[in-house]
Formats: structure tokens, C-alpha cells, sequence
């Protein structure tokens, strides 16, 4: 029983930091229409920022700080640069233009950092651990989660009271209508950018402080897994993006807790078919609307 | 020789250059010595697996990204299957069905994983076909990390991450220069058969496409099938190049090469991979030249591991900002051989035999022309809709509306702004489902079937903002419909050289459509629709955005349609003139129910009708034919017959 609480409580924690990623991913695409396979790279952006601050000497908290800025201004300077010269073409276009970016980011930490791993220690107190009954938690849980409804409690009430937060829902109904009012497009698109970078910055420090060191390819993973949580949830459906990221992340921390040995290097595996055979009998994703035109 | 014949031995011709270009510059730099073959070899196998990749994403405009897992499986089935027994005693000593002492010869090997492979492919592809756009991106991707899991994990019969070594290494220049050769044939041939010209009207427009009678899922499924058998090709003959193969290596690094080559060559076009392949593979080598740390005139370049990556990042981004559909767009070598004009009389030549000398340039299917022997013609067919009603949530578009086209009868379709006619009419064709009611034809339902089974059972339609596979050509758009109406090869070249004649289209047939004017644009619509050989045409608006002259022109050639293939005409249309000019039957539709139905003067005088158009007021007040005229109003308004456009009162 305990044991099912403990598996529980890590698949909300990791569940999290997926959920907070997908949300970026989901505003992005609800406002731009744009598949952005180089969100996985802001956490690496974000890693190696934080590398920076430590080798500067600053305390943990101060480069968590400064990685989370440096992620959402890496964000914004994927939209000025690469994102905006594509706005108005296909959807194929700007996915691959996200994909040039995606393995532009990789290269560049590989060539001009190092391909190699490097340490980012998190603080102590984050493993620390108290015991409730046979349940450990640890304080990685309780501030991952803790985090995670921050965030998404500021976004709503971004998105329900401010005048800029309207415009983006509007938006993303109907973009061409919304600038007819008078908002200006770029305004939108930066703030979505702005907020994107912002959750992944703090998914990337949650998940660097679980991880404790960074390489060049680790955001491509996580990235994949944001699509995926999207995917399961309906693209562009916010509360669809959050509930595919818990789900993704139960399934992923069940998957590992209960294959038997020797099985669970298929756990990866196993999680992208689940995906794949839900996508294939729901084309819409799980929470999304079925499409309509018969075709 | 008819268009389509003479695509495909132009398109046959055109691989053959390709692989000419191929052949000698590969002999060329690989005569330099051992490293050169090798890194030849290399760009021949990446080019097989980017045509891969290019059948299908280039064809469907679906970003698959799974073609490196299917090379990857095919590779490992190979070195499985052909691998002495010694070594396997130590690689995978355990594998199951005795596959660690199975020792085949190379080629039978070879053979059995690409079979093998493919069958995989078409059974994964009975799922992905069904998918569009960045759902099937997202599950290849998927695919690609699960194939990469299970060979990693598989120890037993993979032996896991690390080298599975021993492979014999047979592949040479020539094998490869021969895959090559086969994958440019196949995937030019592709592109230029009826098959592949379906997948591309898919990927230009899935409804129109579905309304042209084509199996979008189907279409897509063959070319999904084909694709992952080149891919495999190349991944077999990788295998026996390395000798050694491990499942990284056809994991993302291949993915993003392969991926950028086709992206930079331009994904329509199977040159456009060739030109890709070289430039990039020249990029990459320089790259990893550059990366090694030479030193060059006395200075030490420092190493620089991911500069390899870190261009092909950089090409993805700079072609797709300036150059999105590649260097090459769907531009083809082929492209260069002279046009002979002669291809349009050809054409003239087809059309004398096929729809009767009558037929003349311009006003082509002027009412005389009907003389010609359309055997292909279906019998009239007369169509029927019962109590038909759709409803979106609540709202009721069309409530309860029956009608009836009969062969060789032109029907109208009037009411005001959303009083329910295009519903009506995607009801009708397929593109919407009834919430009740029925449609058939010649007493066959039609409803509950998919919009491609309806145009095949000859009821054909135009939508009202055109829809047109704009990157095909005037005759591919013809051709394409032709060839889902009828099953034998002679009979579609015959009627797409009739419909191209008929519709004076001999001179722009192989201009692409998309760049035609307007009035140009529409005619290619109808004449699509008329390729279907339908027993109903469905018209949305046909004489929308037509001046005067283009309007009464329509009518002639909607007339010569009927008279020259007997079909029914059912269409909509706000020009009243048009309307009345041209049809025998009129029904009225408002607020998604018939109020009223006859032959254009009885549409005409009918007070509800009146009172549609011009509101509650005017129809009560006069009783007259003069609706409107009442006091307050300076001019009376004109009536129904008079007024062009009634838009205008409604």
C-alpha cells in the first residue's frame, strides 16, 4: 500500500515537471500554430546558464535564478530569430524551422561547451527526507509540486484577468480577429513565448535539481515527452497538456516501478506505445475533439 | 501519346539522367582511393534512404521521421540472418528459432529483411495512414525511440547497445550505385503515376482530393509501404558495408542528416534528393574535417565535435526562412527536356477521336458540341434526397428537405445567406453526416458512405471557394479524377483528352493550376468534377466573382456538360440571371427548408419566395409582382427577375 502511495507521489512530482513543460509547448501552439520541437532545449539552455553561475561562484538559488531568466530569454530569441520569418507559413515549415533550431542548440553546447556531461550540484536540503508512515518525501517532491500549482494558479489568473492574458485566449480562437480589434500580434506572440520559456525554465531547474548535471542532448528527451503529454492531451489544449503531462508521468513511474527486471530498459519504450495506439484510436488526442470532415 | 504516357517515360528518362549524374561523380571521387569509396558509398546508401523518406513525405506532404528505424530493422534482420554462426555464438548465443546458427547467403538475406521489413511497415502503416499532419510526425517520432529501445534491449537477439560485428561486408560501389538506381526509378516513376499523383492531390487539398473520388487513406497507405521498403534497402546494404552496426546508428544523427538532405533539395522532388544528399554530404565532410582539429597554412584548428550538427541545424533553419520548399520546390531534371508543342495537338488529335470535330477552342462546350461518342458516359441516373436534416449542436441548417435531379436536368438551388445550400450539398456529397434522412441515386443509398465512394458512384461536385491541387498541372488535375472513374489505362487517357479539349484547355494543360487566373481557376474545377464522368454534378456557386460575359458563357458550357454526358446538373448560385437563364427547376431554400420549388416563373411569382429575399414587409404589402414598391420608398426595388444579385435584398 505504501508503496503504491510512494509511486503515486513520484508520478505526480515527475507528472510536473512534464505538465509545466507541456503547458509552454500548448500555449505556443494554441496562439502560433507552431509545433516547437526546441522547447526540450530550453532545459538544456537553462542547464548549461546555471553551469555558468556556478562556475561564477553564485549560490544555488541565485543561478536557478539566472538559468530561469536566461530560459525565457532564450525563448524569445528563438522567436525573434527563427520562429518570426516563418509566422505565416505551413504548420510543416515552422516544425521544421523548430527542428533546425532544436539541433542548432544541441551542436552548439556539443561544439562549444562539451559533449561530455558536467555536474550541476543542487543544493543538500533538496534530498532531504522526511518519513510519514512508510512514505518518504523528499523535499524535491514538495517543491516540485509545490511549483508546479504556483505557476499554473498564476497563469489562470494570467489568462482570466489580464488584458494581455484575454488576448492570448482570444487568440488562439481566432488570431486575425483579435488584431482587427486593435491588440498588437507581436505583443501575444512574445508574451506566449515569454510565459513558454518561463515554465520550462522552472521545469528545467526542478529537473536539474533531481538530475544534477546537464549535457547537450538531455532537453530532447524531455521535449519529446512535452509533444507527447500535448499529444495525449489534444494539442493546444491547455488542460489537456497538463493532465498528459501527469498522465505521461504515472505511466512513465509505473512502468518503471512494476516491469519485471530485465524488462525495464523497454519502459521508454512501452510509454510511446501506449501513446501511439491511444493517438490511433483518438486522433484528436484523449481529451481533444474528434475531427469532424470525414475524409 | 496521351500527357500521362508521356510523363512517365519523361519521368523514367529523368532518373536515368539522375543516376547518370550520380554514377559519375560518385566513380569519379571514389577512384581517389580508399577513404573517398568508402564516404561514396556512404552518400549512395543516404541517398536510397532519402528517397525513401521522399516517397512518402515528399508525395503526401507528411513529415514522417520513422524512415531510419526502418532502415535500422532491416539492417539488423540482415545481420541476423547472414552472419557466420561462430560469431553469433558470442553476440547472441541465445536468440531464439535458432537464429544464432541460421547462416544465409548475403543476398537471400538481404532479400528476406527487406520483405520483412516491409511487412512490418504495412502493418504499422494500417494505423499511421489513418493520421494527418503533426499527429503522424509525433508518433514516428515515437516509433523511432521505441525501435531504438527494443534493439538496445532485445539483447538476445540484437545484442544490445553495443556493435553487433562479424556482418559480411559484401556491399561495393556497384551494389550500391544499383539501389540506387532502383530507388531513383521507383521514386521518379512514383511520382509521376496515377497512384502517386493521387497521394500528391492528398497532400494539396484532402477534401477536394476525397471529392474526386480518391482514397486519401489508402493512396497514402501504398505510399507509406513503398517508402519504408527503400528505406530498408538502404539499411540493408548498410549493414554490409560497416560489417559492424549498432542501433545508434540509426537513431537521430541518421534522422537529422537524411532529414536536412531531403529538406535542402527540396521534399517534392526526387532532384531535388539527389542535390540535397550531395550538398549536404559535401557540408558534412567539410564539417567534419573542419571538426577534427586540421591544421591549416601552420595553424591548429581546434576540435570541435558537433560542428557537423551544428550546419545541418543551421541549413534547416536558413532554407526554410528563405527557400521553404527546398532549392529545387518539385522542380525535376526532366523539367529541362524541350516541351515539344506537339503535345498539344496530340491532345487535339485524342479529342477528334473522342468527343466528335464540333468541338471548338474557347467556347468549347458551346450546346452544338454535344455530337461526340461518350461511351464512358454513365446512363442517367436520377438522384434523390428525403427529408435530409443536419444539425450543428442545436442549430438546424437544413430541416427536412427533399429534392430530385433527374438525368440531363439542370437544377437550381437558390435562398438567401445561410439558408442552408452548402450544407445541403456536403450532405449530398459526403462531407457531412446526416443527423436524418437519405440520399440516393438510381435508389442506391448514398449516405453513410465516405465522400470518395460517393464521387465514385458518380456524383461529382465544385466547392465554393475553389479547391484545386494548386502545385499540380491543369491535365495532372484532370487526370487524377479520370483515373479513379474508370479502370482501364486507354479509357482515362481518352477522357482526360476529352475534358482537356472540351474545355479549351490544350494550351495551359501543364501549367500548374494554382497560378491560373480566377475565371481559369474555376473552369479547372468543373472540369475535374466532369473527368468523375458523374451521373450528378453538384455546382457550389459556380458563377461567383464571373463578370457578365464569364457568366453567360457558364451557362453554355454547364449545358454543354449536360447535353454531352447526360448528367444531371444540381447548383447553387446567387446570380439570378444565371440561375433562371439556365435551369429547368429551381428549389428555394430559407432557413434550411424548401419553401418553395417549380420551373424559374413559378419560383418567380411565389409570395414566400418574395418574402425570403426581401423580408416580411415588402412580400405582405405588395401583392403585386413589384415587391417593395411602398410608401417610404423612393424607387421601387426591381423584382425578382430583374434584381441580378439578390444579396442585395435579402
Amino acid at each position: 500500500m505504501t508503496d503504491v502511495l510512494q509511486q503515486i507521489l513520484n508520478g505526480v512530482s515527475l507528472g510536473s515537471t512534464y505538465a509545466l513543460l507541456a503547458l509552454g509547448l500548448a500555449i505556443v501552439f494554441s496562439i502560433v500554430g507552431l509545433v516547437n520541437f526546441a522547447h526540450g532545449e530550453l532545459i538544456t539552455v537553462c542547464g548549461y546558464v546555471m553551469l555558468g553561475g556556478l562556475a561564477l561562484g553564485l549560490p544555488w538559488w541565485a543561478f536557478a535564478l539566472l538559468g530561469i531568466l536566461g530560459t525565457m530569454a532564450a525563448a524569445l530569441a528563438m522567436e525573434r530569430l527563427a520562429f518570426r520569418p516563418v509566422r505565416n507559413a505551413s504548420p510543416l515549415t515552422m516544425m521544421l524551422t523548430s527542428l533546425g533550431v532544436s539541433i542548432m542548440i544541441a551542436a552548439a553546447f556539443e561544439t562549444f561547451v562539451s559533449p561530455r556531461v558536467k555536474a550541476v550540484p543542487a543544493p543538500d536540503w533538496i534530498s532531504a527526507a522526511v518519513h510519514v508512515g512508510g512514505l518518504r518525501i523528499q523535499a524535491e517532491h514538495i517543491l516540485t509540486i509545490g511549483v508546479t500549482a504556483v505557476a499554473v494558479l498564476l497563469l489562470l489568473l494570467l489568462l482570466k484577468r489580464t488584458v494581455i492574458g484575454k488576448a492570448m485566449r482570444a487568440a488562439s480562437e481566432d488570431f486575425n480577429a483579435v488584431r482587427l480589434m486593435g491588440v498588437k500580434a507581436n505583443a501575444i506572440i512574445v508574451a506566449a513565448f515569454a510565459i513558454s520559456g518561463l515554465l520550462a525554465g522552472l521545469a528545467a531547474v526542478l529537473i536539474l535539481a533531481r538530475r544534477g548535471a546537464v549535457n547537450p542532448h538531455m532537453g530532447m528527451f524531455l521535449g519529446i515527452n512535452a509533444f507527447v503529454a500535448n499529444v495525449i492531451g489534444g494539442l493546444g489544449n491547455l488542460w489537456g497538456a497538463l493532465a498528459g503531462g501527469f498522465a505521461l508521468g504515472f505511466v512513465e513511474v509505473a512502468l518503471r516501478a512494476w516491469l519485471p527486471q530485465g524488462m525495464s530498459g523497454f519502459a521508454t519504450g512501452y510509454v510511446f506505445i501506449f501513446v501511439a495506439v491511444a493517438l490511433v484510436i483518438r486522433p484528436g488526442g484523449l481529451f481533444g475533439e474528434s475531427s469532424a470532415e470525414r475524409v | 501519346m496521351n500527357l500521362y504516357r508521356r510523363d512517365l517515360s519523361r519521368a523514367a528518362f529523368g532518373a536515368a539522367a539522375l543516376f547518370a549524374i550520380v554514377a559519375a561523380v560518385t566513380l569519379a571521387y571514389a577512384s581517389l582511393g580508399g577513404s573517398e569509396r568508402g564516404v561514396a558509398i556512404v552518400l549512395l546508401m543516404n541517398l536510397v534512404i532519402v528517397l525513401g523518406l521522399q516517397v512518402f513525405a515528399g508525395n503526401s506532404g507528411v513529415l514522417t521521421l520513422a524512415h531510419v528505424s526502418f532502415a535500422g530493422i532491416g539492417a539488423y534482420i540482415s545481420a541476423i540472418l547472414s552472419t557466420p554462426a561462430l560469431i553469433k555464438g558470442t553476440l547472441i548465443a541465445d536468440a531464439p528459432l535458432g537464429l544464432a546458427r541460421v547462416e544465409l547467403p548475403v543476398p537471400l538475406a538481404m532479400l528476406a529483411a527487406i520483405l520483412l521489413t516491409t511487412a512490418l511497415a504495412a502493418l504499422i502503416g494500417l494505423a499511421l495512414a489513418r493520421l494527418s499532419g503533426i499527429s503522424a510526425t509525433i508518433v514516428t517520432l515515437a516509433l523511432v525511440i521505441v525501435v531504438f529501445a527494443v534493439l538496445t534491449n532485445w539483447r538476445s537477439v540484437t545484442g544490445g547497445a553495443e556493435a553487433f560485428y562479424g556482418i559480411p561486408s559484401t556491399t561495393t560501389i556497384w551494389w550500391a550505385l544499383a539501389a540506387v538506381l532502383a530507388a531513383l526509378m521507383v521514386a521518379r516513376l512514383f511520382k509521376a503515376s496515377r497512384l502517386g499523383l493521387r497521394v500528391q492531390a492528398t497532400r494539396e487539398d484532402a477534401v477536394a482530393a476525397a471529392a474526386s473520388g480518391v482514397q486519401v487513406v489508402r493512396s497514402r497507405y501504398w505510399a507509406w509501404v513503398l517508402s519504408c521498403a527503400l528505406c530498408a534497402l538502404g539499411g540493408v546494404l548498410m549493414a554490409h558495408f560497416l560489417g559492424a552496426i549498432s542501433p545508434v546508428g540509426f537513431y537521430f544523427t541518421l534522422l537529422f542528416l537524411t532529414l536536412t538532405m531531403l529538406v535542402l533539395g527540396g521534399e517534392y522532388s526526387v532532384s531535388g534528393a539527389v542535390l540535397g544528399t550531395f550538398l549536404v554530404s559535401v557540408f558534412a565532410e567539410g564539417a567534419r574535417y573542419l571538426g577534427d582539429g586540421p591544421v591549416i597554412l601552420g595553424w591548429q584548428v581546434p576540435a570541435l565535435a558537433g560542428l557537423s550538427l551544428l550546419v545541418q541545424g543551421a541549413i534547416i533553419i536558413v532554407v526554410m526562412i528563405w527557400r521553404p520548399s527546398g532549392l529545387l520546390g518539385d522542380r525535376e531534371i526532366d523539367g529541362l527536356l524541350p516541351r515539344r508543342r506537339g503535345a498539344g495537338s496530340a491532345v487535339g488529335a485524342g479529342s477528334a477521336v473522342g468527343a466528335g470535330s464540333a468541338v471548338g477552342a474557347g467556347s468549347a462546350v458551346g450546346a452544338g458540341s454535344a455530337v461526340g461518342g461518350k461511351a464512358q458516359a454513365p446512363a442517367p441516373a436520377t438522384l434523390v434526397v428525403t427529408k435530409a436534416s443536419k444539425h450543428f449542436a442545436g442549430l438546424a441548417a437544413v430541416q427536412d428537405v427533399s429534392l430530385e435531379v433527374r438525368g440531363g436536368e439542370i437544377v437550381g438551388l437558390i435562398g438567401p445567406n445561410g439558408a442552408g445550400k452548402t450544407t445541403l450539398l456536403n450532405l449530398i456529397s459526403g462531407m457531412y453526416e446526416m443527423t436524418s434522412g437519405e440520399v440516393t441515386l438510381d435508389g442506391v443509398r448514398l449516405d453513410h458512405l465516405h465522400p470518395h465512394q460517393i464521387a465514385r458512384r458518380g456524383v461529382a461536385r465544385t466547392f465554393q471557394t475553389t479547391k484545386l491541387f494548386r502545385e499540380l498541372t491543369v491535365d495532372q488535375n484532370i487526370e487524377v479524377a479520370a483515373s479513379v472513374a474508370r479502370r482501364r489505362r486507354p479509357a482515362v487517357a481518352r477522357a482526360a483528352a476529352d475534358v482537356l479539349a472540351q474545355f479549351g484547355f490544350e494550351e495551359i494543360a501543364e501549367r500548374k493550376a494554382g497560378v491560373l487566373p480566377y475565371g481559369r481557376q474555376r473552369e479547372v474545377e468543373i472540369a475535374r468534377a466532369v473527368a468523375l464522368a458523374p451521373a450528378v454534378l453538384l455546382l457550389d456557386e459556380p458563377a461567383a466573382g464571373l463578370n457578365d460575359e464569364e457568366s453567360a458563357e457558364l451557362v453554355h458550357v454547364v449545358r454543354g456538360i449536360r447535353d454531352q454526358a447526360g448528367c444531371g446538373v444540381l447548383l447553387i448560385d446567387h446570380d439570378l440571371h444565371f440561375v433562371m437563364a439556365l435551369c429547368e427547376r429551381i428549389y428555394v431554400l430559407d432557413a434550411g427548408r424548401v419553401i418553395a420549388a417549380g420551373t424559374p416563373a413559378e419560383v418567380q411569382g411565389d409570395p414566400l419566395v418574395v418574402e425570403a429575399y426581401l423580408g416580411a414587409r415588402s412580400a405582405t404589402s405588395g401583392a403585386t409582382a413589384r415587391p417593395g414598391a411602398r410608401v417610404g420608398q423612393p424607387a421601387p426595388r426591381p423584382s425578382l427577375a430583374e434584381s441580378g444579385d439578390l444579396r442585395a435584398g435579402a
